[in-house]
This record gives C-alpha cells, structure tokens and sequence, in this order.
C-alpha cells in the first residue's frame, strides 16, 4: 500500500512539473512574439490597445472592415483595429478587460457585432488568450465566467493554458509586429456566391451570450470609456437569422443605451463591395469605415454639445 | 455528459469513490442510480423507454423460462422483439420509413405526405434494444437462465459505461459480473485510467482535430480537388476509429475500475487482410451479435453458397441500416456485405482460406491490408457524406482526378497527423502483444508505460481539442 501511494504520488509530482515546466518554457516563447492569432497577436493587441485612444473589437468582421487610419484621420483620435478571425464577444470581453488593467488611453471602445454573437457564445475560441491570464489576472476572471470549468483546468494543468497553440507560438518565435501595423487586414477583390448561405433562425437562446455583450458594455464604462456597436453589412441581409440579428440588435442597444452604428443601412451596398457573403473587399471595406468614421464623429459631437 | 467532458469526470469520480464505500449490498443500487442519473443528464423523459424496455423483458425472460411449452416460448419472445424493435422502428426508423414510400409513391405518380412524429432519437437505443434483445433470445435458446432481481436487470440493461455506444454486452457475462461483490483494486485502478486516458487521448486529439477538417471538406464537397477529397476520407477513416474506439477504451477503462470487465470492442482494425478480418477487429460486440442473432439464425453457412451470399448480404445490410436510418448506411452494409460474399466466393474458388496475420507480414500480407483499407474507405465515404448526392460527390470529385494542391490547415496537419502516426505505432505494438485469444499478453514494462501515460497526458492537454463534441456513434 506504501509502495503504491508513492508511486502514485512520484507520478503525480512528475506530471506537476512536467507540465509547469513546459508552460514556463511556452509562456517565454509567446513573449518573445507578438504575431500570430493564435500566438503573440493577443500581447500585441494588449499593448497596441492601450496606447489607442479608440479601440476596434470583434471578428474577421471587424479585421477586414475597419480601417483605423481612416476612423482616426475623420476623428482626430488614435485608432487601433483589434478584430480577430472566428472570435467572439468573450474574447473582446478578455482583451478589453486587460486592456484595462493598467494605464491606458482608451475614450472609445467599439465592438462590432455578428447575428452569430447572439447565438453563439466561442468562448472555447478565446482560450488563446488563456496564457495571457498568467500575466493579467482580468483574463482569467472573464474566460472563467464564460467558459464553464476554465478555473479548474488551468489549476490542475498550467500547459492546458497552452492548448492548441504550441506549433503556432513555434511558428511565430521571435517575431514583431510590423511597427505600422494597425490590425487591419483588408480583403483583397474576388468573385463572390450568388446564392445566400443557410440563414435560419438560430434554435436555442444563449443568455451567456447577451451577458458577455453586457460584460464588455459595463466594463468599459467603468473605466470611462464610451462603447459604440456596430454591425457591418451582409450581402444577403433579408435571411430569417438577419432580420431576426437586426432586431435583437436595436433592442439591445436600447436597453443598455449604447449608440448601434448599423452599417447595413449607412451605405447602398452591391456585390462589388464584397469579397464573400460576410466580408466585405477592399473597396467596401474603405466605404464602411468612412461611413462609420463620420457616424463616430457625430456621436463625438452630439455627447459633445450634451 | 459525454466522456470527453469535465462533467463526466467529476461524476465519474463521485460515482466511483461512494461505489466503493457504501456498503457491498447497496452497491449494485448505487450504480442503477447513478446509471440513470448519466441517462438523464442528456434526457430526462427518455429513461422511460428504458426502464419500459426492462420491465417487458425482465417479465418476458422469466415468462419464457417458465413456459414448457415451445409455442408458447416463441410468443413471449415475439412479445420482447415487437417491443424492443417497435420502439426502435418508432424513434428511429419512422420518418426514413415515410419518406422511402412517400419517393415511392410519387416516383408511381401519386401522392403521399410524410407523417411526422417530431421525435428526439433517444441517445443509444440502438445499443440497449440489442442488450436487451440479446438477454430475452438467450433465454429462448435455452442458454441463460432470467435474472430474479428486477433491479439488476435495469443495471444490466443501463450500465452507464456502456449504456449509450456500447460495447452490447450479453447478459451470461455481464450479469455475473454485477451480481458479485466489488472492492477497489489497485491494479485494476491503473489499468483502467491508463485505457480511458488512451482513449480520451483518441477521441480530442485524434477525432476531433481530424474532425474540423473532415467537416470542411464533406460539408462543400464540390469546393474541393480530387486530393483534398481523397484527404478528408483518408482522415473520416481514423476520425471514426479514434472516435469510436476511443468512446470504447474509455467504457472498458472505467468499467473495470468498478470492478466489471467490458468486452472488447476492436482489435487494430485497419491491419485487417480482408473484409471479413475487419469484421472481426472492428465494433466487435455488434459483429458478434449479428452473426449470433441474425447470420446463423438465417442459416449462416450451413446452407449452400448462395444461401451463404445471400445470408451474409442480409446480415451486412441490416448492420448498416442498424447503424442510421439513410439508404447510405444501407449501401455502406451492402458494400461490405458484396465483398465478403466475394472473399467467401474466392476462398471457395482456390479451396484454401485466405491467411490473416495480426500484423501484415510479407509483401503480399501489406499490399492486401493496403486494398482492404481502400475498400473500407471507399465504403465509408456512403457512411460520412450527408446525402447520397454528398457521397456521389465526393466520389465523383476523386474519380474525375484533379490532384492539384490540397486544401489544409496547418494545425490540423501537424496535430491531427501526429495523433494518427502515434494511433498507429500503438496498434501495431498492441497487435504483436495479442495471444490467440486477443488478450495483450506481454505487458510492457512500468518506466514504459509511465512514459506513455506522461506522453498521452501532455498530448491531451496540448493539442487535445476541447469542445465536448458527442461520440459520433451516441446518433445510432
């Protein structure tokens, strides 16, 4: 029974250090990088993210679409895109969280938002911030209210912080972003689907995801900072699951008072402006942000003149 | 509560520590509860069908025992196959059966409206109704006496390790099993967490990374080239074997930390030197069932060659309608079927049978292992793509070439393919450990399997996808 219980208890410390070993060494490496979406970008944004005045936060549909060097020219401010591909409001919520943390610049947080996020929580996706808890506590804090057992994982595994993200942190070792890098990545020109993807109504409701918009609303505004939805244009907007995304966005933004720029409405939008049925080119993207740069500016100036 | 879920391991972990500490009669109590509970946990109303299953064949096995006569024997038994297969026919069957004679009925220009029922498949009633089935055929036979306690029954019927994908256990194993008396044993403790790591291993780093990629391709299959196609199918192949015999090794390692042994589910599969070999490595519970309650009550081979053929052809498409109500199941048992005909034919033809080695050895022994895992990839296509139009597709898109550049994504290449090549080191080495009668006789040694348990561990926590995905076999 002795003999058992210590090699039990060999093989458990074994592990133990194995894995704080291996997260140590990870964590090292991803701080020597800040490229890499599922590697450095998430530090980069941090750090970029605070020097901004206005940050951009969402998905691809807000990587690809919001021009900062446009919004900033229009509103005078530091403009940083931190929009990332297939991630959520949970990981808006994080980033913003640990942008907040220490000093910062930011006046204006804008989140843009998909009909996805309403039905759609990705809080699994955000985990590539996880490592980035080990150094700003508000990450973990926010992934734990999201992502159901996070606490308990990342206390029985530190390496379980590094899941999915060790050939990335490889690939990306030692690399800086470009120093004119603003997060903006547009789309380049190309053919786009004639027929609409499947858009029918969303089958459950997700609570979670109303409340990791509240989260990101009511965080922000406990820092002073001002918060701005927007949603981006669609090239097939009349499925059920858009008009059903366009109501509960206008209710939304009611409900927590926070100006909704719907850029659906703001332009005239034809299948030139698109690069696929969600994204926009090159040319619609510089169409968008010029729209909704001049939308922010009369938001600065109407909270202005009040 | 699916097995690659933290919710499973926690009440995993309940379940088995006030296993093991109640006292020895309230054991086998404890287990029917908590079997129950893991029912419920995904539908609540759904244990009902359950526990109505094992009240009709808890009081048909003994009816059958007791009745003297053969006739009368033979109405009981009809009582639990009407029952049981009514059940299945209802949930699962129902709207596939509409549908095939409503396309009928209008192919002959009239008209016909689906009934829908708008049910839920309950979670593994294909696995319980031949658990079930089994235990009253049995007694029938003559070949088990009924089980006097109503509550183990319902344990043996709902046993929670393998309640919803099996391995289909008989009765004259299990039962024994969960009528003696437990206590923790250190060994079997090890054992067990090492099987259910390996196979948790085989479900989130091997299913689940090949997954993503196999859901890209076969959900737009005519976006992608002939490589990309013959890729995803390549990967379906070892995401079914690492979903499914994943799902198995953890309900065999769990199992017997509790003290109760599951049958073994698979046996290196794709080192299979022809069909009926694989039969014999793959879903081996269901294999054996079919060939005890279906091939040789149908005259099995006893009868003459095309009585074989045919037997064999019946046998594999019920296998495959078994597995989902699609006419793609269907032809992926009538692919299999076809073929084993034909390994019958060609034994029959040479006179010899054909040599089956555990591992390949020789050149001739590879390249046959090589043509049967073409053979069972290109049956799986029927069994992966949506539609048949989907699985036209995809063989269309093979078949009309364009092997330009394939589609990737760098994570699931490096992941994904690390976990296969690591899958299938481990076969190969468990494959030459088999004795004759499958069991692993040479155990390697404790520093070795310290360092695989460490590998596995870290393998999981790293590139083990984390998105509590169901077992694909939980929709059977």
């Amino acid at each position: 029974m002795k003999r058992r219980a210590t090699y039990s208890l060999l093989f458990l410390a074994g592990f133990l250090v194995l894995d704080r070993g291996l997260a140590a060494g990870l964590l090292w490496a991803l701080e020597t990088t800040e490229t890499g979406e599922a590697a450095g970008r998430g530090r980069y944004s941090i750090r970029r993210g605070r020097e901004a005045e206005v940050v951009l936060f969402g998905s691809s549909r807000m990587r690809h679409h919001l021009d900062p060097s446009i919004v900033g020219e229009r509103t005078g401010l530091d403009t940083f895109n931190a929009g990332v591909n297939g991630q959520g409001v949970v990981y808006a919520a994080a980033l913003q969280a640990a942008m907040l943390d220490g000093e910062g610049s930011s006046q204006l947080h804008v989140l843009n938002l998909d009909a996805a996020d309403l039905f759609d929580l990705r809080a699994g996706r955000a985990h590539v911030l996880s490592p980035l808890g080990l150094r700003y506590p508000s990450i973990d804090e926010v992934l734990g209210r999201f992502d159901r057992g996070y606490e308990l994982k990342v206390i029985a595994s530190r390496s379980y912080r590094f899941n999915s993200m060790v050939f990335p942190i490889a690939a990306n070792f030692g690399k800086a972003a470009p120093s004119d890098d603003d997060g903006f990545a547009p789309l380049p020109v190309r053919r786009v689907p004639t027929v609409a993807p499947p858009g029918d109504l969303p089958t459950g409701e997700c609570p979670q995801c109303v409340a990791a918009i509240e989260d990101f609303v009511h965080r922000g505004r406990e820092h002073g900072v001002e918060i701005v939805f927007v949603t981006s244009p669609v090239l097939f907007p009349s499925t059920a699951r858009q008009r059903w995304a366009h109501g509960e966005f206008a209710s939304l933004s009611r409900r927590l008072e926070v100006p909704w720029i719907d850029g659906q409405e703001l332009g005239d939008w034809s299948r030139d402006d698109f690069s696929d049925a969600y994204h926009l080119n090159e040319n619609g993207s510089a169409v968008l942000s010029t729209l909704v740069a001049a939308e922010l500016e009369r938001l600065g100036q109407d909270a202005g003149s009040k | 509560m699916v097995f690659n879920s933290l919710e499973f391991w926690l009440f995993f972990a309940a379940a088995a520590s006030l296993y093991f500490v109640l006292p020895r009669r309230f054991a086998w109590v404890f287990l029917l509860v908590a079997s129950y509970v893991f029912y419920m946990w995904w539908n609540a109303a759904y244990i009902v069908l359950i526990a109505g299953s094992t009240l009709i064949d808890f009081v048909v096995g003994k009816r059958i025992h007791q009745s003297p006569e053969r006739s009368v024997k033979k109405r009981w038994l009809l009582v639990s196959l009407i029952a049981n297969l009514g059940a299945l026919f209802t949930f699962k069957y129902w709207t596939f059966f509409h549908e095939s004679v409503g396309a009928l009925v209008r192919a002959a220009g009239g008209t016909y409206e689906v009934p829908h029922l708008g049910l839920l498949l309950p979670v593994g009633i294909s696995f319980y109704t031949f658990q079930t089935l089994s235990y009253t055929i049995d007694i029938y036979r003559g070949q088990l006496a009924p089980e006097s306690n109503l509550g183990r029954f319902a344990l043996y019927v709902a046993y929670f390790p393998q309640l919803v994908a099996g391995p289909i256990e008989r009765a004259r194993t299990l039962l024994p099993q969960l009528r003696a008396e437990r206590k923790m044993e250190w060994d079997r403790l090890v054992d067990g967490l090492q099987l259910a790591l390996w196979g948790l291993f085989k479900k989130v780093v091997v299913a689940d990374r090949l997954a993503m990629y196999v859901d890209a391709v076969y959900g737009n299959p005519g976006e992608h080239n002939a490589t990309t196609l013959t890729l995803a199918t390549y990967a379906f192949a070892f995401q079914i074997y690492g979903d499914f015999s994943g799902y198995s090794d953890i309900a065999i390692g769990v199992s017997r930390i509790l003290g109760i042994d599951l049958m073994r589910n698979f046996e290196e599969p794709y080192f299979a030197q022809t069909i009926r070999d694989f039969w014999r490595r793959w879903h081996i519970s269901l294999s054996t069932w079919l060939r005890d309650y279906l091939y040789i009550p149908l005259g099995g081979s006893r009868g003459s060659s095309l009585a074989t053929y045919r037997n064999l052809l019946i046998t594999m498409l019920l296998g495959g309608l078994w597995h989902g109500a699609s006419w793609n199941f269907v032809v992926w048992g009538a692919i299999h079927g076809g073929i084993l005909a034909v390994e019958r034919f060609a034994e029959k033809r040479s006179g010899r049978q054909l040599t089956e080695t555990r591992v390949p050895r020789g050149v001739v022994s590879w390249v046959r292992m090589l043509l049967v895992f073409h053979v069972v990839c290109f049956a799986w296509v029927f069994f992966r793509a949506d539609t048949w139009d989907a699985a036209v597709g995809v063989l269309s898109g093979i078949a009309g070439g364009g092997w330009g550049a394939p589609f990737m994504d760098p994570l699931t290449f490096t992941n994904g393919l690390g976990g296969v090549a690591l899958l299938l080191v481990v076969d190969w080495q468990l494959a030459r450990r088999r004795g004759s009668t499958g069991a692993i006789e040479v155990q390697p040694p404790m520093r070795a399997r310290w360092v695989f348990a460490y590998v596995l561990l870290l393998a999981v926590v790293f590139a083990g996808v984390e998105s509590g995905s169901q077992f694909i076999y939980f929709q059977f």
